[in-house]
């Protein structure tokens, strides 16, 4: 939306141009329909540390068989939602089942079901891409007979095939990030958990990232993931969350987050000489048409009025108020 | 039956093996240990005028060469000990691997044998590098085989203990450096504090004039894990000769405390502070003959050293565990 100082004659009325009677209501309520087949339930978990609440009364279930995008800026909850579930850290306050399993009380049975590639990128360079992998296995409990099959096919499943012997120093940064996820696939987890797996990557690795993705949703795995690409995340995930300052902004599909949005629809309205101007009203067509006779009859040039076609961060922006803890 | 090796164990292994610093490290320590095998042989000549010339001047040699041996493989095993074991789990938190371990199958107990399992095979490799240098002593006598296999006991005892503390202080801190400064400090305040301590007592006690059982007894405990003492007492009854002239051990008593003469009055380290006070040696000797001194109502020193070191290094471990995993800490670890 920009603003430019145009000649007075052609210049676009502001935004309170537009009749209070046209705007649309504000406002989004963050409720989730009944989910039947949950992969991970989470009933008002809060995460306090000290004063500061990292999350707070969050509650959400995930489906069994989806891609799950957790969105949020910095600060706002994601991570502290995942290691709760990765059981690296203990709740102040709320349940979560994962597969049907405490992580507090069971996390062993959850470590088994869960597979957790965290953001940071942790590999050990002095090893083989075997070796690693080997580790992980051994870790795992997976026996001794079954881990050298396990290893070529995993290796395959992330296109490292020909890297099996190479050492873990000598990967590229995507390569190195999908090794971790063939670590974190390494005992066949139901539910797989990534942090930011996307990032530092360069463009044609994001594209083999996100192909891996709905690869493993093919093989029935519960993908909880979070991004800041959230293009990427739109094209992906069959349902997101949108956290802000630990609390659940909107939670949905991408199209009923932003269907219920608000209940408006955004128009662009662009004159000769470059000048635009974004305008927000109901999703009555009447009130459209509307819009377009009080701008063509204050004799403005119109080159474009068109529909600005909403996505997953336009929503962002909307639900969130840029709030840092 | 296949064996399963630890994991952590085995990765470390491989690690450590591929690394430049265990060769540079190791080389290191044989040349510092040849050297002072050498000067220490050179020192006896230079005392006396031959120091082959007869069997017991020989045997004399090849104990003052063992004991300057022991001595120096513990001062080395204990600075190398904690550098070795204090970054094990702060450098997994730097480096970023922590995480996707602990979120394996593998016990918090299981990770930090495996890493202290590690440490340990290394210096192992150390000490039984060094062995044959130990060996040397044997064949100019004064020195018999179980005293060389006693001191490869007392060495790992001290890696043991030096290892679990610093892998206790690698979990407590999060970063390298603080973690091993730390160790560092400890193992400094484990090995040098008892010996201010014990020479405050003497002058406290001295200029009091309150010496007796009991200041004894006060003195003895501050050594109860003092890796020196305890090894020193463990290798008293090993040797085979009787030589009040042990010069090594006169020195550090002397060091210790110098109000004494050493050996002559019964006094110094070993004498006032091994629980089995017997008025010998570091190894064996001293004034007082083998079995004449008297034996503390406690039991030998060395059990109680050996018996300690056990319980601290298991208490360290067991905490370390408890540290490693506890989801409730205040931030993320990376």
């Amino acid at each position: 939306m920009s603003s430019l100082p145009p000649p007075a004659a052609t210049s676009l009325p502001p935004p309170s141009f537009v009749p209070a009677q046209l705007r649309p209501p504000s406002g989004y309520v963050a409720t989730q329909a009944p989910v039947e087949d949950a992969a991970i339930e989470i009933t008002g978990l809060t995460k306090r540390f000290g004063d500061l609440f990292a999350v707070r009364d969050l509650s959400m279930a995930i489906p069994r068989g989806s891609v799950f995008g957790l969105i949020g800026p910095n600060g706002a909850g994601k991570s502290t939602t995942f290691a709760v579930l990765a059981t690296l850290l203990i709740p102040t306050a709320g349940v979560v089942r994962i597969a049907g399993f405490d992580p507090i009380t069971e996390p062993r049975e959850v470590r088994r079901r869960m597979g957790y590639m965290p953001d940071t990128m942790g590999v050990y360079d002095s090893l083989r891409v075997d070796e690693y992998l080997r580790f992980f296995a051994q870790s795992y409990e997976i026996p001794k007979a079954r881990i050298p099959k396990l290893i070529g096919e995993l290796l395959e499943l992330v296109d490292l095939g020909t890297k099996r012997t190479a050492m873990v120093d000598s990967l590229s940064r995507g390569m190195k990030q999908r090794l971790s996820l063939a670590r974190a696939l390494v005992h066949d987890p139901d539910v797989l958990v990534l942090d930011e797996p996307a990032s530092g990557l360069d463009p044609r690795a994001r594209v083999e990232l996100r192909d891996l993705v709905s690869e493993l949703r093919s093989m029935g795995k519960t993908i909880v993931i979070s991004s800041h690409i959230l293009a990427e995340l739109e094209e992906m995930c069959t349902d997101v969350a949108i956290l802000e300052a630990g609390q659940l902004k909107a939670i949905g599909t991408p199209s009923s987050i932003l269907s219920g949005l608000r209940q408006g629809r955004t128009l662009l309205v662009r004159l000769v000489g470059g000048e635009e101007r974004t305008f927000t009203v109901s999703t009555d067509d009447e009130q459209a048409a509307l819009l377009h006779r009080l701008v063509v009859d204050e004799g403005l040039h119109v080159l474009e009025f068109s529909l600005e076609r909403r996505n997953l961060e336009s929503a962002f922006m909307e639900l969130t108020e840029g709030i840092v803890q | 039956m296949t064996l399963t090796i630890n994991p952590v164990l085995d990765r470390e292994l491989k690690e450590r093996v591929r690394g430049r610093r265990s060769v540079i490290l190791l080389t290191l320590f044989l040349v510092i240990l040849a050297l002072i095998t050498f000067f220490a042989a050179w020192a006896m000549s230079n005392v006396s005028n031959d120091p082959f010339a007869s069997i017991t001047t020989t045997a004399k040699t090849g104990r003052t060469m063992f004991e300057v041996l022991v001595i120096a493989m513990l001062g080395l095993v204990c600075v190398i000990t904690p550098g070795l074991t204090a970054a094990s789990v702060a450098a997994e938190r730097d480096r970023q691997t922590l995480v996707p371990m602990l979120v394996t199958l593998l016990r918090s107990r299981s990770i930090l044998v495996g890493k202290l399992l590690a440490a340990l095979a290394f210096l192992a490799l150390l000490i039984v590098a060094a062995t044959p240098l130990l060996a040397v002593c044997v064949v100019f006598g004064g020195v018999t085989i179980v005293a060389v296999l006693k001191a490869v006991v007392a060495l790992l005892v001290t890696v043991v203990f030096l290892g679990s503390i610093s892998l206790l202080c690698s979990v407590f801190f999060r970063r390298v450096q603080t973690a091993t400064l730390a160790a560092y400090v400890l193992m400094f305040a484990l090995i040098v504090g008892p010996l201010l301590g014990f020479a405050a007592i003497q002058i406290v006690a001295s200029n009091t004039q309150r010496s007796g059982p009991r200041v004894q007894e006060l003195s003895t405990r501050m050594f109860i894990l003092h890796p020196l003492v305890g090894t020193a007492d463990f290798l008293r009854d090993s040797h085979s000769l009787n030589d009040p002239n042990s010069t090594v051990i006169k020195a550090i008593q002397t060091f210790v405390n110098p109000s004494t003469n050493g050996f002559d009055n019964g006094g110094g380290i070993v004498n006032n502070v091994v629980v089995g006070v017997n008025g010998g040696g570091f190894i064996r000797g001293g004034p007082v003959q083998f079995g004449q001194g008297r034996r503390s109502r406690h039991g030998a020193f060395w059990v109680w050293w050996l018996t300690s070191s056990a319980l601290v290094s298991t208490a360290s471990l067991l905490l370390a565990s408890r540290c490693l995993r506890a989801p409730s800490r205040r931030t993320l670890d990376r």
